[in-house]
C-alpha cells in the first residue's frame, strides 16, 4: 500500500464497521489525510457492490486496507475489541447491529476508555424511527429535499447517490471535532448522526419559510426568484444542455453584447430583472434560439468572456476529463482489480498538508494477514487456528 | 456551560451568502469565536434573500441570514479603504482561522491572501471557499448556485423516474434549493479542522483552498463511477428497477427495493395479489441484478410500477410509511417541509430549536443533525445586526470611542 503524503492523521488508526457508501466516504476524507483506515468486513458475504458494481465500490472505498472478521463468532469479537483497543475512533452505520454484538460505544469504551464513536444511521440512534430501514434515495425523501427538486408545478423527484456522501463528510465533519477535542483533553466521546436530518440542514432556509410563514416549498426547476435568465438552455449535440444565470441589470448588459444584442433584448418586457423574471419563459425561448446552435462549451468561452455566469450541465465524460479538476489534481486514476479506474479526489487543497487518494479500494479479506501479524502480533499457527475455526478470513 | 471543541479558536469570517458563513457558523455552534466582516450599509448579501417574515423584506429580518449566523459577533468593515485594511490587519493578528470567499487577484488586492498575511501571522489558517478554487484555467469564471449545480455534474441526472418519462425532451435542473452551497459550506469544515488539527502538532497555519463546484461534485461520485464501466448515468437512469419514487393517496413515497425480504415485504404490504405471487413477478425476476438495472425492460418497469401504484393511491403516505417500515420495506414519505416541521422523529431528537432574534421574533430553526456525548453545539446567541458589535471589538482593538465615530463618518465601518 502506497503512503498517504498528508500528515494531518498520520499515527490516527481508523476502525470501519461501515458498509457501502455513508461510513466509507468518512474514512476516505480521513485516509485522505493521512488516517490508517481499518475495515472489518464479513467473512460470510462480499460486498455487494464489489461484486455486482466493482467501479463504484472503488469509488468511494479507496485508501484503506480490509480485514475479514465473522463478528458472529465470540473469538471475532475478540479480535476486533483488539484492533479497536490499538484505535483511536470507530466509524459505524450498522443502525444498532454492533450493540447487539457487544461492540456498541459503552463495551468499547471499556475496552477503550477514550475511543472516539461516530455512528451514523438512516434517522437517528435515538427517537421512535430509529430503526427504520433505507438509502440514500429515502433520507433524502425524507428531509423534504426530494419534495423541492422537480419542474415547476410538477411532480418531487428522487436524488440518486449524494444523499449518502452528504451524511459521510458530516460525519467526517464530527470525526475531526471529536478528534481536535481528544487531541486537547484526552477524551473520547460518542456522536450519533442522522443521515436524514443532515439533507435538511442544507435546505434550512427552505424549511424556515414554512416555520417563519406556514408555506410549504413545491418544486421550482431551474428558477430563480430575483434572476432571469436562469435556466438550462439546449446546444448543439446529444443532450448537451448549458446553464446560464444573470444576476444583475449590469450582466444582462454584458449577456445581450455577447449574444451580439439581437433586437429582442432591447424589449420593455425584458427591461428589468423583475421583467425579466415575470417574462421568463418567453425570455427562456428566445435564449434558446441563441445556445442551439452552439456547444456547451463554447457558450460557456462567449459569456465567462464577458462575466456572466455559465457552465455546461457536464455529464460523467466530461467531468472525468474536465480541465480545471485536472489542473488542480481533483481526477485521480487507480488501478483495481486489474482495471485502470478513474477516481475523483479529496475537494480541497491544503497548502502543506494536501490530502491525496493514494491507494485503490482492497479486494474481500486482503490485509487480514498482514493486520493480525503487524497490528495484533499474532503468529502465523495463531492466525490458522482463527481461519481454521472461521473467525477470521 | 458545557465544554465544546472549538472553545478559543478565533474565527474571523469575511464572506457572503450561504458557504462560508455557513462554514464559519457551524465552528462557532462547536464553541469558537466567530467574527462575521460585513461590508458597511449593504452588508451580506444574504440579508437581501428570504425568508422573511410575511414576505416584507428587511435587512434585519432574513431567514437565511438569521440561519447562518447565529453565535457571531458582527462588524463592519471596508476592505477597499485603506484605513479598513489596517484595521483587519490587526483582527488577523489574533486570530486562528480565516475564512474568506473573495476571486482570485482581488484577494491580493485587498490585503488577504494567504502569502501576505503569513506574515503577519504564520499560525493563521485562511481558508478560501471560491466557486472554482483559487488556481486553474476556470478560477476567474463567475458562478452561481445554478451553474454550480450544473457544472459540477449534479444537475445532469435531474430530474429523473416519471418526470423523465413524462418529459423526455426536456431540460435539467438543479438539485433543491442552495443545497450545493451548504454543501460546500460543510466540506470547508472538514477542510478547516483537519488544518486546526495539523497545527496543534506542527504550529504552523496553512492555506486550504475549496472549491465549491468539487465539493459538489465529490458528492456524484457514485453516478459518474459507471463511466468506467462505458456507461453515462442521465435522466433515464434509475436507481431502483421498481419503486422509487411513487404516487399515493396524499402525496408521494419514495421505496428503495432492491433485496428480496424488500420485495416480499411489498407484495405483504399490498395484501399479496395474485400477479404478484406468479414466477414471472419472483425477486429474481423483477428486481435482481441491480447493478446491471438498465437491462431490465423498461416497460416491464413501468407495467409493475402501475400495479403497485393502484394500492399506492388508496393509502396515504403516513401508513404506507409506517405499514412498510413493519413489513422490511426500506420506504419513507417524501416528506414536504410542514411533514418535516412536524416530524415525530426530528422534534423526539431536539432537531429544531426556537430562536428569538430581536427583529424577526421567535422562530423554529433546523440545528444540528448529530448528539456529541461530550462536545454539544449549543445556539448562544442569534444573528448579529448589522455592525452590532462594532464598539465590543474595536474598543478592544485599541481604539476609542472618538475613533470609531471618524472611522464611520469615513465609511470605513
Amino acid at each position: 500500500m502506497s503512503s498517504p503524503t498528508s500528515q494531518v492523521l498520520k499515527g490516527i488508526r481508523v476502525i470501519d464497521f461501515s458498509l457501502v457508501v455513508a461510513g466509507p466516504f468518512c474514512s476516505l476524507l480521513l485516509a485522505s489525510l493521512g488516517a490508517e483506515v481499518i475495515h472489518i468486513h464479513s467473512t460470510k458475504k462480499d460486498d455487494m457492490n464489489r461484486v455486482g458494481s466493482p467501479s463504484r465500490y472503488n469509488a468511494v472505498s479507496l485508501n484503506r486496507l480490509e480485514i475479514a472478521i465473522d463478528l458472529k463468532n465470540p473469538d471475532g469479537v475478540e479480535i476486533a475489541k483488539k484492533l479497536i483497543k490499538t484505535g483511536d475512533i470507530v466509524i459505524e452505520n450498522r443502525a444498532g447491529l454492533l450493540e447487539k454484538l457487544g461492540l456498541g460505544y459503552e463495551d468499547l469504551k471499556a475496552v477503550k476508555p477514550d475511543i472516539i464513536v461516530i455512528s451514523g444511521s438512516g434517522f437517528g440512534g435515538t427517537g421512535p424511527e430509529k430503526d427504520y430501514a433505507g438509502f440514500a434515495t429515502n433520507f433524502v425523501a425524507a428531509s423534504g429535499l426530494s419534495s423541492i427538486i422537480g419542474y415547476e408545478g410538477d411532480l418531487p423527484n428522487e436524488e440518486r447517490g449524494p444523499g449518502d456522501f452528504r451524511a459521510g463528510q458530516y460525519m467526517a465533519l464530527a470525526a475531526m471535532t471529536a478528534l481536535f477535542h481528544h487531541k486537547r483533553t484526552g477524551e473520547g466521546q460518542h456522536v450519533d448522526l442522522s443521515m436524514t436530518e443532515v439533507q435538511s440542514c442544507g435546505i434550512g432556509d427552505i424549511i424556515l419559510d414554512y416555520t417563519m410563514n406556514g408555506r410549504v416549498a413545491a418544486p421550482q426547476g431551474n428558477n430563480d426568484d430575483y434572476m432571469a435568465p436562469h435556466n438550462c438552455y439546449r446546444c448543439k449535440g446529444e443532450d448537451k444542455w448549458i446553464s446560464i444565470a444573470v444576476g444583475s441589470d449590469a450582466e444582462w448588459k454584458k449577456f445581450c453584447q455577447a449574444i451580439g444584442n439581437p433586437a429582442w433584448t432591447k424589449y420593455e418586457k425584458f427591461a428589468d430583472m423583475l421583467s425579466r423574471v415575470k417574462n421568463r419563459e418567453e425570455l427562456d425561448k428566445k435564449v434558446s434560439k441563441w445556445t442551439i446552435d452552439r456547444e456547451h462549451y463554447e457558450v460557456m468561452e462567449i459569456l465567462q468572456a464577458v462575466g456572466v455566469a455559465a457552465m455546461p450541465s457536464l455529464n460523467a465524460a466530461e467531468i472525468f476529463n474536465d480541465k480545471q479538476y485536472k489542473e488542480r489534481k481533483f481526477i485521480g486514476e487507480v488501478v483495481y482489480n486489474g482495471e485502470k479506474n478513474l477516481v475523483l479526489g479529496i475537494p480541497f487543497i491544503m497548502s502543506k498538508t494536501p490530502p491525496d487518494i493514494y491507494h485503490a479500494s482492497p479486494l474481500w479479506a486482503q490485509d487480514t494477514d498482514k493486520i493480525c501479524k503487524s497490528v495484533l502480533s499474532m503468529s502465523d499457527e495463531e492466525i490458522k487456528k482463527l481461519k481454521d475455526e472461521k473467525a477470521i478470513k | 456551560m458545557a465544554k465544546q471543541a472549538f472553545t478559543g479558536i478565533k474565527v474571523i469570517e469575511y464572506a457572503n451568502f450561504i458557504s462560508g458563513p455557513y462554514c464559519a457558523r457551524l465552528l462557532a455552534d462547536l464553541g469558537a469565536e466567530v467574527i462575521k466582516i460585513e461590508a458597511p450599509v449593504s452588508g451580506d448579501e444574504s440579508r437581501k434573500r428570504g425568508p422573511f417574515p410575511k414576505d416584507v423584506p428587511h435587512p434585519e429580518k432574513s431567514g437565511l441570514f438569521s440561519y447562518l449566523n447565529w453565535n457571531k459577533s458582527g462588524v463592519t468593515l471596508n476592505l477597499n479603504d485603506a484605513s479598513g485594511r489596517e484595521v483587519f490587519k490587526q483582527l488577523i493578528q489574533e486570530a486562528d482561522v480565516l475564512i474568506e470567499d473573495t476571486p482570485p487577484g482581488k484577494d491580493v488586492e485587498l490585503g488577504l491572501d494567504y502569502a501576505t498575511l503569513s506574515k503577519l501571522n504564520p499560525r493563521l489558517i485562511v481558508t478560501s471557499i471560491t466557486p472554482f478554487g483559487k488556481t486553474g484555467p476556470y478560477k476567474d469564471y463567475q458562478a452561481y448556485p445554478l451553474t454550480m449545480s450544473h457544472g459540477s455534474g449534479a444537475g445532469y441526472v435531474l430530474p429523473c423516474g416519471d418526470t423523465y418519462l413524462a418529459y423526455p425532451d426536456r431540460e435539467p435542473i438543479k438539485s433543491g434549493g442552495y443545497i450545493g452551497e451548504y454543501n460546500s459550506g460543510e466540506t470547508a469544515v472538514v477542510a478547516t479542522t483537519a488544518a486546526l488539527f495539523w497545527r496543534e502538532t506542527s504550529g504552523e497555519g496553512q492555506h486550504v483552498d475549496v472549491s465549491k463546484r468539487e465539493a459538489i461534485s465529490s458528492l456524484s461520485r457514485y453516478e459518474f463511477s459507471r463511466y468506467n464501466q462505458g456507461f453515462i448515468e442521465n435522466r433515464g437512469s434509475r436507481t431502483f428497477p421498481v419503486g422509487g419514487l411513487m404516487c399515493c393517496k396524499d402525496g408521494f413515497v419514495e421505496i428503495s427495493l432492491m433485496s428480496k425480504e424488500s420485495w416480499l415485504g411489498l407484495i405483504k404490504l399490498i395484501g399479496s395479489p395474485a400477479w404478484a405471487l406468479t414466477e414471472d413477478y419472483s425477486f429474481e425476476k423483477v428486481i435482481k441484478g441491480f447493478a446491471k438495472q438498465e437491462e431490465v425492460n423498461l416497460k416491464r418497469k413501468q407495467e409493475i410500477n402501475e400495479f403497485i401504484t393502484c394500492w399506492m393511491l388508496e393509502h396515504t403516505k403516513e401508513e404506507i410509511y409506517h405499514q412498510g417500515q413493519a413489513c422490511g420495506i426500506p420506504v419513507t414519505k417524501v416528506a414536504n417541509t410542514q411533514d418535516v416541521v412536524e416530524s415525530k422523529q426530528y422534534n423526539a431528537r431536539g432537531y429544531f430549536v426556537t430562536v428569538d432574534h430581536p427583529e424577526i421574533g421567535k422562530v423554529k430553526y433546523p440545528t444540528w443533525p448529530c448528539k456529541f456525548s461530550k462536545t454539544a453545539p449549543a445556539i448562544k446567541s442569534p444573528a448579529p445586526l448589522l455592525g452590532q458589535h462594532n464598539e465590543q471589538v474595536y474598543t478592544k482593538l485599541g481604539y476609542a470611542k472618538e475613533d470609531l465615530v471618524r472611522l464611520h463618518a469615513a465609511g470605513v465601518i
